[in-house]
């Protein structure tokens, strides 16, 4: 199966859910922020590739785990990639994940300064502490997918 | 593809499956009404599916979507070739009405303005 975690810029819940899924990021309390920083796509994409998936691992099971950007409009990864998987009669099974819901205001406020103003000297501690404090969410939700698929 | 129901229209227009000035569209293609869907037109004279989707949704995102759905599933890039709808003109105030659920303006402004969008669907 493959596993889509998707926020809106791609860049900071997305790839911390699937980092803790594919095991980047440890389950036991929350990482250090170079930890958070030094994960692949944190902070680094700007919202032009929308829509498009970015490979972020496997899980144990061999579930391959993406990310993706698509704005504010979290239903419509689901309603295209339904649409599609009846038309193509598609084998491939995949799950979407709105990964959005374990953000805070920390986060969505040091997200938007550093990726939407470009001010990330400003914006990105603001983003690591948000990240830090959101870490059990981020937790709870990988492990509910986990289970899932 | 397009975040409006004109998607479905033009793909119907590419067909031919809807004849261009045949029709009220005061009234008919139930689909025009509806927010997100997948049409299939049928085939055009060169023998392609064509198909028509939209979605309430940042065009490029229903562009990337697609692509990405059609990677995973490891369809190639040679079997499909994707069309965005433009809003040109006219088709920018009936693209507005679409977007905005106001599809009774909408379909009276497309049977009004008849002779003035078919050219800038960006299908044909």
């Amino acid at each position: 199966m493959i596993v889509i975690y998707h926020c809106y810029g791609g860049t900071h819940s997305s790839v911390m859910t699937a980092a803790v899924h594919t095991g980047h990021l440890s389950t036991e309390g929350p990482p250090s922020n170079g930890d958070i920083k030094r994960l692949p796509y944190f902070d680094r994409m700007d919202g032009k590739d929308l829509g498009k998936l970015c490979y972020y691992g496997q899980d144990e099971k061999g579930n391959q785990v993406y990310i993706m950007g698509r704005k504010s409009f979290s239903e419509s990864p689901e309603f295209v990639f339904r649409s599609l998987q009846k038309l193509y009669n598609a084998e491939q099974t995949y799950k979407l994940v709105n990964s959005a819901r374990t953000l805070n205001w920390q986060m969505k406020l040091g997200g938007y300064i550093s990726r939407g103003l470009g001010y990330k000297r400003i914006g990105l501690p603001i983003v690591l502490w948000g990240a830090r404090k959101a870490y059990p969410r981020v937790v709870s939700l990988a492990e509910s997918i986990k289970k899932e698929v | 593809m397009d975040e409006t129901a004109l998607a479905g229209l033009s793909a119907y227009l590419h067909t031919r499956r809807t004849a261009h000035g045949e029709l009220d569209y005061r009234q008919s293609l139930p689909f025009l009404d509806l927010p997100e869907h997948l049409v299939d037109a049928g085939k055009d004279k060169d023998g392609n599916q064509v198909y028509g989707l939209w979605t309430r949704a940042d065009p490029k995102l229903i562009q990337g979507l697609i692509e990405s759905f059609l990677s995973i599933n490891s369809i190639p890039a040679d079997d499909y070739e994707l069309r965005r709808v433009t809003h040109r003109g006219r088709l920018v105030l009936i693209s507005f009405f679409f977007r905005h659920g106001l599809t009774i303006f909408a379909r009276k402004l497309l049977a009004r303005w008849r002779g003035h969008w078919t050219s800038v669907a960006g299908i044909d």
